[in-house]
C-alpha cells in the first residue's frame, strides 16, 4: 500500500510551491495519458489555474471561474500545465525544482499584475527576486 | 483525459456488469514517471461523501462516530489493479476481469 | 521583565477585539443593554467558550501545519464544498468590511462633528497605508494595545456605583423583560452570537499564527493568547451592555446610533471618559476593518493557492495585493452610497450566524486528522466542546434568517 498513493489526497487540490517555497497555485486537475495496448496510464501533467479549476467544477459556476483565464490565454498556447519531472516532493505540498519565474505559462495573472500594477507602487519590491 | 473526468466514471467488469464508480485513483510516484497503479471503486452517496472528506485512504481522522461510519461505508469498496483494465475512458471504464477477482478495499487500506 | 513580553498577548487580543467589539457588537451590546439589561449576558459567555474552543483549534492547526485552518478546507473537502464556504464567508465578511469602515468614520465624526461620509475616503487611505507600511506584528501590537482603551467601559460601570445585586439578578434572569416579546429576545440572542462568534476571528487568528511563524513549540503562547484575548473581549462586551443598562434602561431610551454607545461613558466619567471611549471605538473598528479585510483576501488567496500575506514583498504576492486593494476600494465605494451601516451590520451578522456550523465543521475535522496533526490532534475536551458548539450553532443557524425577517431586525 505504501508504494502507491491516493491521487485525491496526495495530489488533487494540493498547494504548489516553487524551489524557493513561494506559493503560486494548487493542483487543480491532473492530466492522465490514455494508454496504448498493454501500457498503464501515466500522469502527463499537473494542471493549475482558474481555467482548469473551472473545467473541473463544471456547470455555470465552473464556466464563470474559468472564463477570464481562458479569454486571456491566446489560442495557440496550451493551458498551464506542470511537467511531473519538475516535481521534487509531494508531501506536505507539491514542491518544484524550478523557480516560479522559470515556468512557462503558469499563473499568468500573477506575472501580469506584478509587472503592470503592483511593482509600480512604491515599496512593493520586485517579483523576480 | 483529466483525472476529474475519470473520477465518477462508471466501471463495468468483463461480463458487462456494473461494478461501481471510480472514487479514487492510486498512483505510483517514482522519479520522473508517475504511473496509475489502480482504481478505487465505490457506490452510493455516503461512500461518495466519505471519499470527498478524504477518509478513503485509511487515515483515521475525525471524532469516533465519524470514523466508524466512514469505515463501515468504505468496507464495501473495491480496488482494481491498473493491469486489469481493458478500456480507459472519461465516462466509462471496462475491466478485463470479473467482479469477483477484485480486492475488497479494507485489505488495501486498513480503516 | 522583558518589555516585549507584554506583546505576547496581542494577536489574541486583536482577534478578540475585532470579533467582540467591532461595530456590530458595539451597537448590539448597547441595544441589548438598553432593552434587556444583562439578561443576555449568558449569550456572551457561550460565545466566548465557543470561539475560544475553535480559535485554539485553528491556531493549533496553523502552528503544526504552517497553514491556516481554512486553507486546508479545500485540500481535505475538495473545491466544491470549499467554494461554497468561501462564497458564504466572503458575503458576510465583505459586508462587514463596509460596516467596520463606516464605524471608523462614525468614530471620527463623534470626535470632530464632520459628517462620517466625508471621513470614508480618509479611512480608506489610512487603512491602505497601514496595511502597506506596517509589518503584521506592528499592526497587531498597535491595535491590540489601543483596543485596550475600551477597558474604560469597565471603569465606567464601576463609577456608576451600580446596585450589584440588581445587575446580578438581571444577568441570571433568563427571559425577556415585560416590554419585549420572546421572538425579539431570541432575535437578539442570535444577533449576539452572530456578532460575537464570527468565523473571521478564527481565520484571522489562524492566519496570524502563520504570519507570526508560530511552531509547535509556541503552543503555550498560542493558548495564552486565546485565554487572555477572548474572555477579555467578552468582558468588554458585557461592560458595554452594563453601562447601557445603567443609563438607558430606566428612561427607556432606544439605542440606534453609535454615539449612544459612547454616551454612557461620558455620563459616568465626564469628558475625559468620552474621549477615551471614542479612541477605543476608533481603535476597535479600525482593528476590525483590518481583520475583516485581511480575512477576506486571505480566504480567496488560500482557496486558489496564491502567495499571500506579509511574509514576502507585495510584488511576490501580486494577486493577493490586488484583491486586497480592490476589496478595500469596493467597500469604501459601497459605504459612500450612504447605506445605513447599522442595517448592513444587522444583515451581515444574521447571515454569519446562519453560516457558522458550516465553517466550524471543517476546522473540527481537520484538527482531528491524526496524520496531519500528529500528537497535536484534538483531545476529548476540544472535541466535546467543539461538537456541542456546532450542535448549538446549528440551532442558531436555522433560526437566524427567519427571526431576522419575523422581527424586522429587532424593531418589532
Amino acid at each position: 500500500m505504501s508504494e502507491h498513493v491516493s491521487a485525491r489526497i496526495a495530489l488533487l487540490d494540493k498547494q504548489i510551491v516553487d524551489r524557493d517555497r513561494l506559493a503560486f497555485g494548487r493542483v487543480d486537475d491532473v492530466e492522465l495519458s490514455i494508454p496504448t495496448e498493454g501500457a498503464l496510464p501515466r500522469v502527463e501533467a499537473l494542471h493549475t489555474g482558474a481555467e482548469a479549476l473551472g473545467d473541473r467544477l463544471g456547470g455555470v459556476l465552473g464556466r464563470w471561474i474559468g472564463a477570464p483565464a481562458r479569454r486571456l490565454r491566446s489560442d495557440g498556447d496550451a493551458p498551464p500545465a506542470i511537467d511531473p519531472e519538475l516535481v521534487d516532493q509531494v508531501d506536505p505540498f507539491v514542491k518544484l525544482r524550478a523557480r516560479f519565474h522559470e515556468l512557462e505559462g503558469v499563473a499568468g495573472f500573477e506575472h501580469w499584475l506584478a509587472r503592470n500594477l503592483v511593482e509600480r507602487l512604491p515599496g512593493a519590491g520586485h517579483a523576480a527576486e | 483525459m483529466r483525472l476529474s473526468e475519470l473520477l465518477g466514471s462508471e466501471v463495468v467488469d468483463a461480463a458487462g456488469r456494473r461494478v461501481g464508480l471510480v472514487r479514487d485513483c492510486r498512483i505510483r510516484v517514482a522519479d520522473g514517471s508517475w504511473e496509475v497503479a489502480g482504481l478505487v471503486l465505490g457506490e452510493g452517496m455516503l461512500d461518495r461523501a466519505a471519499h470527498a472528506c478524504g477518509l478513503g485512504a485509511g487515515r483515521a481522522s475525525g471524532p469516533w462516530p465519524l470514523r466508524t461510519i466512514a469505515a463501515r461505508v468504505l468496507a464495501r469498496g473495491l480496488f482494481v489493479s491498473a493491469e486489469d483494465v481493458s478500456v480507459w475512458g472519461a465516462a466509462r471504464v471496462e475491466l478485463s476481469v470479473d467482479r469477483r477477482a477484485l480486492t475488497p478495499l479494507p485489505e488495501l487500506v486498513p480503516a | 521583565m522583558n518589555p516585549s513580553r507584554v506583546f505576547v498577548f496581542t494577536l489574541g487580543t486583536l482577534s478578540a477585539i475585532g470579533g467582540f467589539i467591532d461595530i456590530g457588537d458595539l451597537v448590539a451590546d448597547a441595544q441589548v443593554g438598553a432593552r434587556f439589561g444583562l439578561r443576555l449576558a449568558w449569550v456572551t459567555l457561550f460565545s466566548v467558550a465557543g470561539i475560544m474552543c475553535f480559535a485554539e483549534m485553528a491556531g493549533r492547526v496553523a502552528l503544526k501545519t504552517q497553514r491556516p485552518a481554512l486553507a486546508l478546507a479545500r485540500s481535505r473537502f475538495g473545491p466544491r464544498y470549499a467554494l461554497f464556504g468561501l462564497i458564504g464567508s466572503l458575503l458576510v465578511t465583505g459586508l462587514l468590511i463596509t460596516a467596520e469602515l463606516s464605524g471608523v468614520a462614525l468614530a471620527l465624526e463623534l470626535a470632530s462633528s464632520v459628517h462620517y461620509l466625508a471621513w470614508i475616503p480618509v479611512v480608506v487611505l489610512l487603512v491602505a497605508l497601514v496595511l502597506w507600511l506596517l509589518p503584521f506584528e506592528a499592526m497587531e501590537r498597535i491595535y491590540g494595545v489601543l483596543g485596550l482603551t475600551m477597558l474604560v467601559y469597565v471603569v465606567a460601570v464601576w463609577k456608576l456605583a451600580p446596585d450589584w445585586q440588581g445587575l446580578w439578578s438581571s444577568a441570571t434572569t433568563l427571559k425577556p423583560v415585560a416590554s419585549e416579546s420572546w421572538p425579539v429576545y431570541l432575535f437578539f440572542v442570535v444577533t449576539l452570537i452572530g456578532a460575537q462568534m464570527t468565523p473571521y476571528e478564527m481565520f484571522f487568528f489562524s492566519s496570524g499564527a502563520v504570519e507570526s511563524r508560530w511552531r509547535p513549540k509556541d503552543l503555550v503562547e498560542m493558548r495564552i493568547n486565546v485565554i487572555v484575548g477572548f474572555p477579555l473581549g467578552g468582558l468588554l462586551a458585557i461592560a458595554i451592555q452594563a453601562v447601557a443598562f445603567l443609563v438607558f434602561f430606566e428612561p427607556g431610551v432606544r439605542v440606534e446610533h453609535l454615539s449612544e454607545t459612547a454616551l454612557p461613558v461620558g455620563i459616568a466619567l465626564g469628558k475625559i471618559g468620552l474621549v477615551i471611549a471614542i479612541v477605543g471605538i476608533f481603535a476597535a473598528t479600525f482593528g476590525a476593518t483590518l481583520e475583516t479585510l485581511l480575512a477576506s483576501s486571505y480566504d480567496i488567496a488560500q482557496y486558489f493557492g496564491w502567495s499571500y500575506g506579509k511574509l514576502q514583498v507585495p510584488a511576490r504576492a501580486a494577486r493577493f495585493t490586488t484583491v486586497t486593494l480592490v476589496l478595500l476600494l469596493a467597500s469604501g465605494a459601497f459605504a459612500l452610497t450612504s447605506i445605513n451601516p447599522i442595517t448592513v451590520t444587522i444583515v451581515a451578522v444574521a447571515c454569519s450566524a446562519a453560516l457558522l456550523p458550516f465553517l466550524f465543521l471543517p476546522v473540527l475535522l481537520v484538527a482531528n486528522d491524526r496524520e496531519l496533526m500528529g500528537e497535536l490532534a484534538n483531545g476529548w475536551l476540544s472535541n466535546a466542546v467543539g461538537m456541542i458548539t456546532i450542535a448549538l450553532s446549528l440551532l442558531v443557524s436555522v433560526a437566524a434568517i427567519p427571526l431576522l425577517i419575523l422581527t424586522r431586525g429587532g424593531t418589532a
